[in-house]
C-alpha cells in the first residue's frame, strides 16, 4: 500500500505531505516532476504509474493540484488509484473545489482527512458525509468532542442514524449519456449508452428502499412478461449500498440510502445505435482558405426537442476572419479551442439545420500533417432516455412509516460523441458555393 | 462564524513572511489568558504550517507536548502529527511524549484511545514501542470497534519495526482471533494485516481453508468498499481442495463484479481468474468468462488510469482467456482525446482482438490512427498493420495496400515504419508482393532509421535477382558503409554477399570491397565474424554459398510478444498490481518480494478454453488436462520458478546481449582464427558439428530478442529466450530417457549420459524428467498409426539417421533443445493454433506456445514449416538443431557441452560422444556447408543486433543441415519426401453452425491413399455421430475405412486419416480430379466438393529405364506436348531435386548438365496405367523450370504438371 500521498502544486511543489511508513525519504518527491515531464507527451499526459529506483509514484491530476501516492512494494495500483479519486472527492465535498489556495487554506484538516482516510497506507473510510460527522471545520472543545460514527465500523457506514426531514421526498434522475465513435462516412464505429440513476435523498431514519426497473433479466427470470419494453442492461454497477448478493439471487435493488446526493448505479447497454444528432461535413482547403458545410440533423422523435446543442467543429488553428451563415442557430469563433461552436437552443426531432463557414489561412503553412480532431457535439434531451428503461416503483419502507414521495426525471445527453472529420478536398475547384 | 474569522485571520498571517521559530516559542508559551487554548491552537497551526513547507521546527518540542494536555481534540491532532513528523528521528522527543501517549490510550473517548494507538504505531523508537505493547493488547480486545481496527493495523506496524516482537507477544495470534470479530470492519484490516505480514516474512505463509474463506466471504456483504478489496486480495492464498471449492468462491464472488469501485471488480476477477485455475470442467468456465467480459468493459468507461490498468491487464487476461471480450472490439477503438498511453494500450488489446471476421473494421481504424500526428502513436499503429497482415493471412492483402498507401503519404516516420514491417510481411509471404518493391525504391533518400535502412537492405538483397537495378541501389548505400551502425552494416554484408550469388556479375565489383571492410575496417566482432564467414564460403564453394545464403527462412509470426506460460501465470495472480502493469515479476524490482503460484492442490486444473481459432489451422485439441499429478506439477513449477529467477536479473537490467552472448563471441574468435590457419577436413567436420552445438541456444535466444522486436516488450522476451533453454534441458533429457527407439539409445550409449545428468538433478528434477518424457514417448509411439505427414516425416526422419541424433542427443547433455523442450511442457498446455502450420505435430508444438517463449514463436513456425510440403527440411532441420542445442545459460552442462564445441576433436567427460555424433551428423562430403553454417551460426550468436540476419542465417544454416542428412538418408527414408498439399477449408464453420472441416490428400508409403482431415467443432454444441460418403467419381476413389472420428466437444479438434481405396463406383468428373463428399452428422448432413492433387495417384512402379523411355517418348512422337514453365522451384540441389520427385513417384530416368541448367527425364504411371513421360530442365539457380511432357493420357497432362509443381515448389 502506499508509504506516503502527497499533493503538489503544478511545479511540484509539495502542498501536502503525509508519510505514512517512513521508507521512502521524503526527497524521493522531487523526482516526480522530472520523471512525469519525461514520460509526457505533447498533450501532458505523463503516465500514471512510473517507477524509479525501487520507489512506485502513482498520480492523479485534478485541476491545478497533482494527488501522488508514492510506494515501494508490488501495490495494488488500482486500489491506490482508486483512493486517490475518493480523496479528491472527499475533498471537493469538504472545500468545494481542489485548487492550490482551498489546499493551502486547510491544510490541518487536510492532515486530520489523511490520519482517518488512510492508516499505515492503508485506505480506511473514504465516505465523505460519515467523515464530515467526526471531521468538521468547526472547532470542538474535547467536552464535546465527536466519538467516531457507527457508522465508521456498521454494516452501514454511508449513513448515520437519527436523520430527521420533514418532508420526506426522494429525486431520481435518470441519465443516459450516448458515447459514440462515428467515422467520416457515417458509419457508426463504437457506440453505447452509458446509463446514471442519481439520486437525491431526504428521508428521516434508516429507510429501506426498493428500486424496481423494466429490467428484461428480472423479467425472465421471474417468468413475467414485461409489459412494453423491457430493457436489457449489460454491465450494472452499484454504489456500494446496494445489496449485490440480493441482486445476483433475484435482481431486485434494495438498499438503505446514503443521505442527500449520490449515484445509485450505472449501466451500460452495447448496442448500435443511431447519431442522435447527425452531421455531415464538407471540407473544402484551398491556398488561403478552407471552406465549411455541415449539415446537422436530429434523428430522434418528433416529439422529443434536444436542448443546449453545441457542436464544436475543429479548424486550423491558424485560421482568421471567419464567416458563418446558418439556417437556425448561432455560430461563434473559438479561437482558443481551434474550433467553431455552433449552438442551437431548441432542436426539435427530425429537423435538418445547414452551417457554412469560411475561414483565411495563411497563405505559408508548414506542411506537417495537420492534427485531425472530430467534431463533438453537446445536447440533452430530457423526458428521453434511448434504451427505453423506466423507473417502475420505488418503495420506501422505514419502520416509523411515514410516507415518501419520490420523483423521477429521465433525461439523455451527449457523452463522448465524436464524428470524425472527412479528409479536406484539396484539388478540383471550389465545389461548395462561396458564402 | 468563529470559525469563519479564524480561517481569515489565518490566511493573512499565511501569506506573511515565515515565522521565527522564538517568536512561535512565544507564542506556544504565552502567559496571557486562554481558556479554551485558542491562542496556542493557532500558534500550533503555524507550526504545522511551517512544517508543511519543510521548515525544521523541532526545536518546539518541549512547548508543542506540553500542548498535549490542552483539551481540544483539534490541538492534539496537531501535536501527533509534530510527533509523527519529527520523534521518528529525534528519540528525545519521542520518550518525552510518552506519558502523554499512556494518559491518552485511557482516554473514555474512543476516538482519543485509537488516536493515540495509531500515532504511537508511526512512531519506531524503542521506548515508545515498548509503551505501546500493553495498550495495544487491551486495544485489540477494546469494547469499541474503531479502537479495535486501529489496533490491528497498529499491529502491522509494529511487525514491520520488529517481526520478532509481534510472535513473541502472540499479536499475531490476537489478530487471527480477529478474523472472527463480530465487526465486518474489523474482520478486514485485520485480514488486511494479516496479508501483509505474511507477505513481508520469509517464514509465515498465509494459508487459508475453506472454512475461514466462507466466512470472510460472508463479511464481505457488510464491509465497505476498502474492506471488501482486502478481504478479497486474502482469498487469494485460499488453495482449492477440489473443484466444488473454487466453485463456490467463484459464485459467491460474481456479484462483487457489479460493486460501483473499480479497485473491488479488478480484485473480484482476479480471484476468480485464480480460481478458474481450479475447476475441473470447460462446461463451467465458459458462462463465467462470459460474465467477466462486460464488467472489464465497463472499467474503460472510467478515467485515465483506471482504462490503462484495466486494458494492461485485459491484454494478460486475453492471452491466458481468448475467448474473453469475445465481439467487444469496438469497445476499444481509441478516442481522439485518449492520452497517448491509453491508446498505445488500446492498440495492443485490438491487435489481440482481431480475428478473420473483424480484420477489415480494425484495419480501416488502424489506418485512421496512422493518419494522427502523436508519433508514437502512428508508429505503433503502422506496425500493428503489419502484424495483423502476418497474424491473419487473409487480411494480407489488403494490409499491404494499406501501408503502400501510408507510403505514399511521405511522411517521413510513416514511410520509414511501414517499410520495416513490410519487411517482416515479406519473410512470412514470400514471393508474393514483390511487385510492390518498386514503390519501397521510390523511399531510398529518406531513410534514415537504421532499423528501416536494414529493412530496406534486407529485402533489395532478397529480392536482387528481382529488381533490375539492384546493384546500383545497392551500391548507394555503400557510401555510407562504414559509418552506419551495425545493424545496417550487417544486413548490408548480406545482401551484397545474396547479391553477388544472384546476379554474380552484377555484384562482383561490391562483395570483395564489403567483405574487405567488414573484415578489416569494422570494429564489431560480428560483422567482422560474418565478413569472414561469407569469404571463405565464397572462395571454397560457390554452390555451398547459395544454399547457405539463400536458404529459406524460418516463418515469423505475428505472436512474437506473448508472455510465456509461468510468467504469464504468475502475473495473472498479480492482476492490478505494479507488476501486471509492467508484466514483470515482482522481484524483479522489489527487493526480496515473495513470489506467487498456483497452489498445489488435487484440483488445479489449469483448464483453458480453446481460443476462436485465428487462421485456418483449428488441429489442437482444445482442452487438454495436466495429466500428471499434483506433486509433479510442483516440482515442475519449482523448476520453473528457478528459471524465471536466474533471468531475472536481466531482466532488470534489461540489457538484451545477456552473458550467454558474450561468452559466445569469444569461441567465434577461436573458430575464425583456427580457420584462417587452414583448416584440415576432420577438424572441421568436428568443431563444425561442436559449434553447432554450442550456439543454438543462442540463436534461439536471439530469436527471442528478433521477435521481441516486434512485440515491444523487451523485458519479457528476454526473460523468455532464457526460459527456452532451461526448460529444453528437460525435454532433452526426457528423450534420452524414455522417448527414442530403444535400439537406438542403447547403440549411442545414452543411458549413462542421461545418468550423469539424472545424478545430478535432485528428485524433484526427476519427476520432471519422467513427466517430460511421455510427451516424447507419445510422438514416437505414434510413428506406427496412420498420422499426419508432417509428423510422420518427423519420426521417419529419426529413422534413418536415428544413430546420429540419438548420439548427439546424448552427447550434448544438458545441451538443450529449446523446442523440444517446450513440447514436453505443452503436455499439460493447451494448445494454441499456429498459423500456417497443418500437423498434429503442429498442435502439440504451438500449444508450447502458452508456456513457451517468445523465442519459440520464430523457431516454432520453422520446425512446422509453412506447409505441409514444406514437410521434409523444414521438420527435420529444426529439428537436428532442437538435438544440438546446448545452450550456455542455466545449466552446468550446457558450458560442456560448449566447450566441447570450442576443443572439437576432444571429449569433454561429459560429452563422451560429441566427437562421433558430429561425425555421424554431418557426412565428411558436406563438410563444408555444415562448418560454414555452424560458425555462420556463432557469429550469428555474438551478435546483439543481429536478429533478423541471425533468422536467415539460423535457417540457411539448418537447411544446409537437412541436405546432408537427406541426401544420405534418401535410400532407407521412403517416407520422408512425399508431398502433401497443405490443408485447406473444406467445410466452412459459417455454413455449417459451427463445424469446421480441413483437409488434404496424401499417397503414403506402399501406396496407401488416404484422406488426413481435421475436425474442429466451433460450435457450443458436442458434434458426433460421424459418417462419410464419397460420391462417384473418376478413379472410383472410395473410403476403405470407417471415419474415425467420435464426438468432438465444444471448442475442439479431431485429427482423422481416412484409408481410400480405389475399387469404387467410377464415373468421370470435371475436372478429373473433382470429388463430392458428403458428411453426415448430429449437427446435420453437409456436402463439399474437392480436387486432389494427381500426384496421389501416381503409381510405385512407375520407374522405366532410359530405353524405354526413349523408346516411349518417340512413340508418342506426335503426341501433344504439353508444356509448363515453373517458377521459383524450393530446392538447392539437383540431388535433392531429384530425391524428392522420386519420394513422388516421378522417377528419373536421366539427368544431363547443360549450360546453366540441367535437364530431368522422368517417368510415372498412374493408377490406371497411364504413363508419363517428362523433360524438366531445370535452370542451376532454380528459379524457373520447365516441364514438357507426352503422356499415353494427353487429357491428365495439366494436371500431372501441376502435381509436379507442387512437389517442386512446395518446400
Amino acid at each position: 500500500m502506499a508509504s506516503s500521498v502527497f499533493l503538489l502544486d503544478l511545479k511540484g511543489k509539495p502542498l501536502i505531505a503525509r508519510d505514512y511508513r517512513g521508507d521512502i525519504p521524503l526527497t524521493a518527491i522531487d523526482r516526480f516532476m522530472p520523471l512525469l515531464q519525461e514520460r509526457e507527451d505533447e498533450e501532458g499526459t505523463g503516465l500514471p504509474v512510473m517507477t524509479e529506483n525501487g520507489v512506485t509514484y502513482l498520480h492523479l491530476r485534478e485541476k491545478d493540484v497533482y494527488m501522488v501516492a508514492l510506494t515501494r512494494k508490488n501495490t495494488n495500483a488500482m486500489t491506490l488509484l482508486q483512493f486517490l479519486h475518493h480523496l479528491s472527492k472527499v475533498f471537493t465535498e469538504y472545500f468545494k473545489t481542489i485548487e492550490e489556495e482551498s489546499i493551502r487554506d486547510n491544510f490541518v484538516i487536510i492532515y486530520e482527512l489523511l490520519d482517518e482516510m488512510m492508516d499505515y497506507g492503508v485506505p480506511q473510510i473514504t465516505e465523505p458525509k460519515i467523515l464530515q460527522e467526526y471531521i468538521t471545520q468547526e472547532s470542538h472543545m474535547l467536552e464535546i468532542t465527536p466519538r467516531p460514527p457507527m457508522a465508521v465500523t456498521n454494516a452501514v457506514s454511508w449513513r448515520s442514524e437519527g436523520i430527521s426531514y420533514r418532508k420526506n421526498e426522494v429525486f431520481l434522475d435518470v441519465v443516459e449519456s450516448i458515447n459514440m465513435l462515428v467515422n467520416p462516412k457515417g458509419n457508426v464505429l463504437s457506440s453505447d449508452i452509458q446509463g446514471a440513476i442519481k439520486m437525491k435523498v431526504y428521508l428521516s431514519g434508516m429507510p429501506e428502499l426498493r428500486l424496481g426497473l423494466n429490467d428484461k433479466v428480472m423479467f425472465e427470470s421471474t417468468g413475467r412478461s414485461a409489459k412494453g419494453k423491457a430493457v436489457e442492461m449489460e454491465d450494472i454497477r452499484f454504489h456500494q449500498c446496494v445489496r449485490l448478493s440480493k441482486f445476483e439471487s433475484d435482481r431486485t435493488i434494495s438498499f438503505i440510502p446514503p443521505d442527500g446526493e449520490f449515484e445509485l448505479m450505472t449501466y451500460r447497454l452495447n448496442t448500435q445505435l443511431k447519431p442522435l444528432i447527425w452531421c455531415e461535413s464538407v471540407v473544402e482547403s484551398h491556398r488561403g482558405r478552407v471552406e465549411y458545410m455541415i449539415k446537422a440533423k436530429a434523428q430522434f422523435k418528433h416529439r422529443s426537442t434536444a436542448n443546449n446543442v453545441e457542436i464544436i467543429v475543429p479548424v486550423p488553428n491558424d485560421s482568421d476572419s471567419p464567416k458563418f451563415k446558418s439556417t437556425i442557430g448561432s455560430v461563434k469563433y473559438a479561437p482558443e479551442r481551434s474550433a467553431f461552436v455552433w449552438k442551437i437552443k431548441q432542436f426539435q426531432g427530425g429537423k435538418e439545420a445547414l452551417l457554412r463557414a469560411h475561414f483565411g489561412l495563411p497563405s505559408i503553412r508548414d506542411d506537417d500533417p495537420e492534427r485531425r480532431p472530430p467534431i463533438s457535439v453537446k445536447f440533452d434531451i430530457p423526458y428521453f432516455t434511448t434504451s427505453g428503461i423506466q423507473v417502475r416503483y420505488l418503495k420506501i419502507v422505514e419502520k416509523s412509516g411515514y410516507q415518501a414521495l419520490p420523483w423521477v426525471r429521465y433525461i439523455t445527453k451527449n457523452g463522448d460523441y465524436q464524428l470524425r472529420m472527412p479528409d479536406p478536398i484539396t484539388s478540383g475547384g471550389s465545389r461548395l458555393p462561396p458564402i | 462564524m468563529q470559525g469563519l474569522e479564524e480561517r481569515q485571520n489565518y490566511m493573512l498571517t499565511f501569506l506573511a513572511p515565515i515565522w521565527k521559530v522564538h517568536d512561535l516559542r512565544a507564542e506556544l508559551t504565552s502567559e496571557k489568558k486562554d481558556p479554551r487554548g485558542q491562542r496556542k491552537k493557532v500558534a500550533m497551526k503555524k507550526v504545522v504550517a511551517n512544517m508543511t513547507m519543510g521548515n525544521d521546527m523541532s526545536q518546539l518540542y518541549q512547548e508543542v507536548i506540553a500542548c498535549m494536555s490542552i483539551p481540544d481534540l483539534e490541538v492534539k491532532k496537531m501535536v501527533y502529527l509534530f510527533l509523527i513528523n519529527y520523534a521518528r528521528a529525534r528519540a528525545e522527543i519521542a520518550n518525552m511524549a510518552v506519558n502523554g501517549f499512556e494518559d491518552d490510550v485511557n482516554d473514555p473517548n474512543p476516538l482519543i484511545r485509537a488516536m493515540a494507538i495509531r500515532t504511537m504505531g508511526y512512531i519506531y523508537v524503542d521506548r515508545v514501542i515498548e509503551s505501546l505493547i500493553d495498550p495495544l493488547r487491551h486495544c485489540l480486545r477494546d469494547r469499541d470497534p474503531y479502537v479495535r481496527k486501529t489496533a490491528a493495523m497498529a499491529v502491522l506496524k509494529l511487525s514491520m519495526f520488529d517481526r520478532s516482537l509481534v510472535e513473541e507477544e502472540k499479536f499475531l495470534d490476537m489478530l487471527k482471533d480477529l478474523l472472527a470479530d463480530g465487526n465486518p470492519s474489523v474482520v478486514a484490516n485485520a485480514v488486511a494485516a494479516l496479508t501483509e505480514i505474511s507477505e513481508r516474512s520469509p517464514h509465515i505463509k498465509l494459508k487459508l481453508n475453506m472454512k475461514i474463506a466462507n466466512k470472510l466471504i460472508t463479511a464481505l456483504n457488510e464491509c465497505n468498499e476498502w474492506g471488501q478489496i482486502y478481504i478479497l486480495e486474502s482469498l487469494m492464498y485460499v488453495v482449492p481442495q477440489d473443484t466444488s471449492d473454487a466453485e463456490t468462491v467463484i459464485e459467491r464472488i460474481m456479484p462483487r463484479l457489479q460493486h460501483g469501485n473499480s479497485g473491488v471488480v479488478l480484485v473480484s476477477v482476479k480471484v476468480i481468474a485464480y480460481m478458474m485455475n481450479y475447476v475441473a470442467q470447460t462446461e463451467t468456465l465458459e458462462p463465467i468468462l462470459r460474465k467477466l467480459s462486460p464488467p472489464l468493459v465497463t472499467l474503460l468507461a472510467s478515467g485515465p488510469e483506471v482504462q490503462y490498468i484495466t486494458l494492461r491487464n485485459i491484454q494478460l487476461l486475453l492471452q491466458r482467456w481468448p475467448t474473453i471480450l469475445q465481439n467487444q472490439l469496438r469497445a476499444f477503438f481509441c478516442k481522439y482525446d485518449d492520452p497517448i498511453y491509453v491508446k498505445l494500450a488500446k492498440l495492443e488489446v485490438i491487435l489481440s482482438l482481431t480475428t478473420e471476421e473483424n480484420a477489415r473494421v480494425v484495419l480501416t481504424e488502424l489506418v485512421e490512427y496512422a493518419a494522427e500526428i502523436d508519433v508514437d502513436f502512428v508508429r505503433k499503429a503502422v506496425r500493428s498493420i503489419g502484424r495483423i497482415a502476418i497474424k491473419i493471412e487473409l487480411a494480407a492483402d489488403r494490409c499491404v495496400r494499406a501501408l503502400l498507401d501510408l507510403i505514399q503519404t511521405k511522411v517521413n516516420y510513416v514511410v520509414q515504419e511501414a517499410i520495416v514491417v513490410i519487411r517482416d510481411i515479406f519473410r512470412k509471404y514470400p514471393n508474393r508482393y514483390e511487385s510492390i518493391i518498386g514503390t519501397l525504391c521510390e523511399n531510398l533518400d529518406t531513410l534514415d532509421e537504421p532499423e528501416a535502412r536494414a529493412a530496406m537492405i534486407w529485402i533489395i538483397g532478397q529480392y536482387a535477382d528481382r529488381i533490375d537495378n539492384s546493384d546500383r541501389v545497392l551500391a548507394t548505400f555503400l557510401d555510407t558503409f562504414l559509418d552506419d551502425p551495425a545493424e545496417v552494416q550487417l544486413a548490408m554484408l548480406t545482401a551484397v554477399v545474396k547479391l553477388f550469388i544472384m546476379r554474380p556479375t552484377a555484384g562482383q565489383d561490391m562483395v570483395p570491397k564489403v567483405l574487405k571492410w567488414a573484415t578489416e575496417h569494422v570494429d564489431s566482432p560480428d560483422i567482422r565474424d560474418r565478413g569472414f564467414i561469407y569469404w571463405r564460403l565464397l572462395s571454397t564453394d560457390p554452390e555451398m554459398a547459395r544454399a547457405v545464403v539463400l536458404a529459406d527462412k524460418p516463418e515469423i509470426s505475428a505472436e512474437g510478444e506473448r508472455l510465456d506460460m509461468p510468467l504469464l501465470e504468475e502475473l495473472l495472480l498479480q492482476v492490478g498490481t505494479l507488476s501486471s502493469i509492467y508484466r514483470k515479476p515482482p522481484c524483479t524490482f522489489i527487493p526480496f518480494a515473495k513470489k506467487r503460484v498456483l497452489g498445489a492442490s488435487e484440483a488445479l486444473t489449469r483448464l483453458t478454453i480453446a481460443p476462436p481459432p485465428v487462421s485456418r489451422l483449428p488441429r489442437s485439441t482444445s482442452v487438454m488436462n495436466r495429466p500428471s499429478s499434483a506433486k509433479q506439477q510442483q516440482q515442475q513449477q519449482q523448476q520453473l520458478q528457478r528459471t524465471t529467477s536466474s533471468t531475472g536479473d536481466r531482466d532488470g537490467l534489461g540489457d538484451p546481449s545477456g552473458s550467454s552472448s558474450v561468452q559466445l563471441s569469444a569461441s567465434a574468435l577461436d573458430v575464425t582464427n583456427g580457420g584462417s590457419g587452414g583448416m584440415s577436413n576432420p577438424y572441421i567436420n568436428d568443431t563444425a558439428a561442436g559449434f553447432m552445438q554450442g550456439n543454438d541456444a543462442v540463436l534461439i535466444d536471439l530469436m527471442s530478442m528478433d521477435d521481441d522486436e516486434y512485440g515491444g516488450d523487451s523485458s519479457a522476451a528476454i526473460n523468455s529466450g532464457g526460459m527456452a533453454g532451461f526448460n529444453a534441458s528437460f525435454g532433452l533429457t526426457g528423450m534420452n530417457m524414455a522417448s527414442l527407439d530403444p535400439a537406438a539409445r542403447g547403440a549411442v550409449g545414452a543411458a549413462p549420459d542421461s545418468q550423469v545428468l539424472n545424478s545430478a538433478f535432485d528428485a524433484a528434477g526427476l519427476d520432471a524428467l519422467a513427466s517430460v518424457a511421455s510427451p516424447m514417448a507419445r510422438l514416437s509411439g505414434r510413428s506406427g498409426s496412420p498420422m499426419p505427414d508432417l509428423m510422420r516425416q518427423f519420426t521417419s526422419s529419426f529413422d534413418l539417421s536415428s544413430g546420429a541424433i540419438t548420439g548427439s542427443t546424448s552427447s550434448s547433455m544438458g545441451a538443450i533443445p529449446s523446442p523440444m523442450g517446450n513440447l514436453s511442457f505443452s503436455q499439460h498446455q493447451q494448445p494454441q493454433p499456429v498459423s500456417g502450420s497443418t500437423s498434429s505435430l503442429a498442435g502439440m508444438a504451438g500449444g508450447a506456445a502458452p508456456y513457451g517463449v517468445a523465442a519459440n514463436a520464430s523457431s516454432m513456425p520453422a520446425l512446422l514449416g509453412t506447409t505441409a510440403a514444406a514437410g521434409f527440411p523444414s521438420v527435420l532441420s529444426p529439428t537436428s538443431t532442437v538435438f544440438n542445442i546446448p545452450t550456455s545459460t542455466g545449466s552446468p552442462f550446457a558450458n560442456s557441452a560448449a566447450i566441447s564445441g570450442v576443443q572439437g576433436n576432444q571429449q569433454p567427460l561429459s560429452a563422451p560422444a560429441a566427437g562421433n555424433t558430429a561425425l555421424l551428423f554431418s557426412p565428411p562430403s558436406n563438410n563444408n556447408n555444415t562448418t560454414t553454417a555452424a560458425t555462420t551460426g556463432i557469429s550469428g550468436g555474438t551478435a546483439t543486433a543481429f536478429q533478423k540476419e541471425v533468422d536467415d542465417l539460423a535457417t540457411q544454416m539448418y537447411n544446409s543441415g537437412f541436405l546432408n542428412t537427406a541426401g544420405t538418408g534418401s535410400g532407407s527414408g521412403t517416407d520422408t519426401g512425399a508431398y502433401v498439399a497443405p490443408q485447406h477449408v473444406l467445410l466452412d464453420a459459417q455454413q455449417t453452425q459451427g463445424l469446421e472441416i480441413l483437409g488434404t490428400f496424401a499417397r503414403r508409403s506402399g501406396g496407401k491413399i488416404q484422406m488426413e482431415m481435421s475436425f474442429a467443432n466451433k460450435s457450443t454444441m458436442p458434434i458426433g455421430d460421424f459418417a462419410i460418403q464419397f460420391n462417384k467419381n473418376t478413379y472410383g476413389l472410395t473410403p476403405s475405412g470407417s471415419l474415425g472420428v467420435g464426438t468432438v466437444a465444444a471448442m475442439r479438434s479431431v485429427e482423422v486419416t481416412l484409408p481410400l481405396t480405389l475399387g469404387g463406383p467410377a464415373q468421370v468428373m470435371q475436372p478429373l480430379t473433382n470429388l463430392q463428399i458428403a458428411i453426415k452428422c448430429t449437427a446435420g448432413v453437409f456436402y463439399f466438393q474437392t480436387q486432389y492433387s494427381l500426384h496421389i495417384l501416381f503409381d510405385e512402379t512407375g520407374n522405366s529405364d532410359q530405353g524405354e523411355f526413349l523408346r516411349m517418348w518417340k512413340a508418342m512422337g506426335d503426341a501433344p506436348t504439353g508444356s509448363r514453365t515453373v517458377q521459383r522451384l524450393r530446392f538447392s540441389s539437383m540431388e535433392e531435386m531429384r530425391n524428392k520427385l522420386n519420394m513422388n513417384n516421378v522417377f528419373t530416368v536421366a539427368q544431363r548438365a547443360v549450360a546453366g541448367a540441367t535437364h530431368f527425364y522422368t517417368s510415372s504411371k498412374l493408377v490406371d496405367g497411364s504413363q508419363f513421360y517428362s523433360e524438366i530442365k531445370v535452370a542451376n539457380n532454380f528459379q524457373a523450370a520447365i516441364i514438357a511432357t507426352k503422356s499415353t493420357a494427353a487429357h491428365l497432362v495439366p494436371l500431372y504438371q501441376k502435381a509436379i509443381e507442387d512437389i517442386c515448389t512446395a518446400f
